[in-house]
């Protein structure tokens, strides 16, 4: 039995439910249309200006981040499942499974203090930082 | 432990086979295979169903009153569980008002994404009593990649609203995604590492083969399963996967008192239902993850049969911790939750891979 069939099918599934309850919803809710109901929820207030509103630039700093560590672990996970039987064949030492991987994260790491220490991954200036720009 | 662990996936049934052999479909080649998937997929999809059905409406809110010293729901049926149906029925009946700003098919599709995506990830894990669905040899990446998807659908859900708040809600949802998803994904590699497999059937036999020790005058063996082995590894997952499904400390997403409801703020009827319901199936499917590869899957005292039973009082626990948690901390600032995931929990997920690398050598 190929495993992916069922995985497809558990798709299909993942997507008929909510299909179908957005029919029986259908079936059942009223539509009482109104003037200004479906204006933009503002706490009430009329809505102001575009929705499309500027925003930190810290949230693609991050994605970039994320975007670098994501593909190491890629390259990580085929060398955590092979780590067992490496460790236990005898021809290879320690060192030799376990350090070139340090090495490789070790590089990832010194691109995070960098990004650390250029503020990337900080939200907000602290009190002494905002009075040392001035 | 001298030598490696021997694949085990030959005697384990899968629940689609055990379908086709138990009805006699599985005679009909391909179509009675696909049959069979898909009543297997059926079974699985209504049951995690069902534990969001009880989670949502009922459980949260009488685990919340008991925290707060309330009552909450009590008027129908015992204990009030016939809120359950009540308010099924209510939600589906809601109109459905739509933004004018909002940006149609994208607007529409976010929640069935959000739910649809969370279902997909149960079908790699063994709920015990041959309920597992499909075991393929990348389970454990598999069920990280599923997860995953939901980003995609809060982003969809905030800027398609075409509301600041759904915007900004959307934007902090996929930024505490990201920051949280490293430590989780390499904190959850650590236990590949004992493993030596990325196939779940394989990590929990590997969990429940070994016995740590055993309590001397008792003849109980305990198991070691990852969460005893590693304790570590398990506290940094759990809370990974706290801020993976937006809870408490972490549920900046939603954050009531500054962004209305997030990037549910403009969602009413059937499509607040699918949001909903998604985020349950999230809080079940991290408990499902926790539960396979840190507390022994479905196993415990007792015949095998009794799996699912043990399965899900685990994921229930996890469920009820999320809820602890959920009253006893204070949410974290936006800028703090950033800070604690880029600056703590990556460096300490990677000390704990090279920590138990380094253990996991020595020992052998």
């Amino acid at each position: 039995m190929n495993d992916w069939i069922a995985i497809g099918a558990l798709a299909v599934v993942g997507l008929l439910i909510p299909l179908g309850m957005m029919a029986v919803s259908y079936l059942l809710r009223p539509s009482v249309p109104e003037t200004n109901k479906r204006a933009t929820y503002e706490s009430g207030e009329v809505p102001t200006g575009g929705t499309r509103v500027r925003f930190n630039i810290q949230y693609y700093m991050v994605a970039l981040l994320f975007l670098v560590f994501d593909i190491e672990t890629v390259l990580l996970f085929p060398w955590a499942v092979v780590y067992l039987d490496a460790i236990n064949h005898d021809a290879i030492s320690l060192a030799e499974i376990l350090g070139p991987m340090v090495a490789f994260v070790a590089i990832l790491l010194v691109g995070l203090a960098w990004a650390w220490r250029n503020g990337a991954v900080q939200w907000a200036r602290t009190p002494s930082q905002v009075e040392a720009d001035r | 432990m001298n030598t490696a662990p021997t694949p085990l996936q030959s005697d384990t049934v899968l629940l689609p086979e055990l379908i086709g052999d138990l009805t006699g479909i599985a005679e009909f080649g391909v179509a009675g295979e696909l049959l069979a998937a898909f009543i297997g997929a059926f079974i699985v999809g209504s049951l995690m169903l069902a534990m969001t059905g009880i989670a949502g409406p009922w459980a949260k809110r009488k685990i919340t009153a008991a925290f707060t010293d309330r009552i909450a729901v009590n008027h129908l049926g015992p204990g009030g569980i016939l809120v359950i149906v009540a308010d099924s029925v209510r939600l589906l009946s809601k109109e459905n008002i739509i933004p004018e700003d909002a940006d149609r098919p994208a607007y529409d599709l976010a929640p069935i994404i959000i739910a649809g995506s969370a279902l997909l990830g149960f079908a790699v894990i063994p709920m015990g009593s041959g309920i597992h669905l499909a075991d393929p040899e990348v389970g454990l990446v598999y069920v990280f990649a599923v997860a995953g998807i939901a980003s995609v659908g809060l982003m969809m859900a905030g800027y398609a609203s075409g509301n600041k708040y759904s915007m900004l809600g959307g934007l902090r949802a996929v930024a505490q995604n990201i920051a949280y998803e490293i430590p989780l994904v390499v904190t959850g590699m650590s236990v590949v590492l004992f493993a030596g497999s990325l196939r779940m059937s394989e990590i929990v036999a590997v969990q429940n083969e070994t016995t740590l020790f055993t309590i001397p005058g008792l003849e109980w063996a305990i198991p070691a399963w990852f969460a005893l082995v590693n304790p570590f590894a398990f506290v940094l997952f759990l809370i990974a996967n706290f801020a993976e499904v937006g809870r408490n400390p972490f549920d900046m997403p939603e954050a009531p008192a500054e962004l209305v409801a997030g990037y549910q703020t403009e969602y009413s009827s059937v499509y607040f239902v699918l949001v909903y319901l998604g985020e349950f199936l999230h809080i079940f499917l991290g408990g499902a993850i926790i539960t396979t590869i840190f507390l022994g899957g479905p196993a415990g005292p007792g015949p095998a049969e009794l799996g699912i039973v043990w399965f899900i009082i685990k994921i229930w626990s996890v469920f009820l911790l999320t809820q602890w948690l959920r009253s006893a901390i204070p949410r974290v600032r936006i800028d703090h939750l950033i800070e604690i995931g880029w600056k703590g929990l990556l460096v300490l997920s990677f000390a704990n891979l090279f920590l138990t690398a380094a253990i996991v050598g020595v020992i052998q």
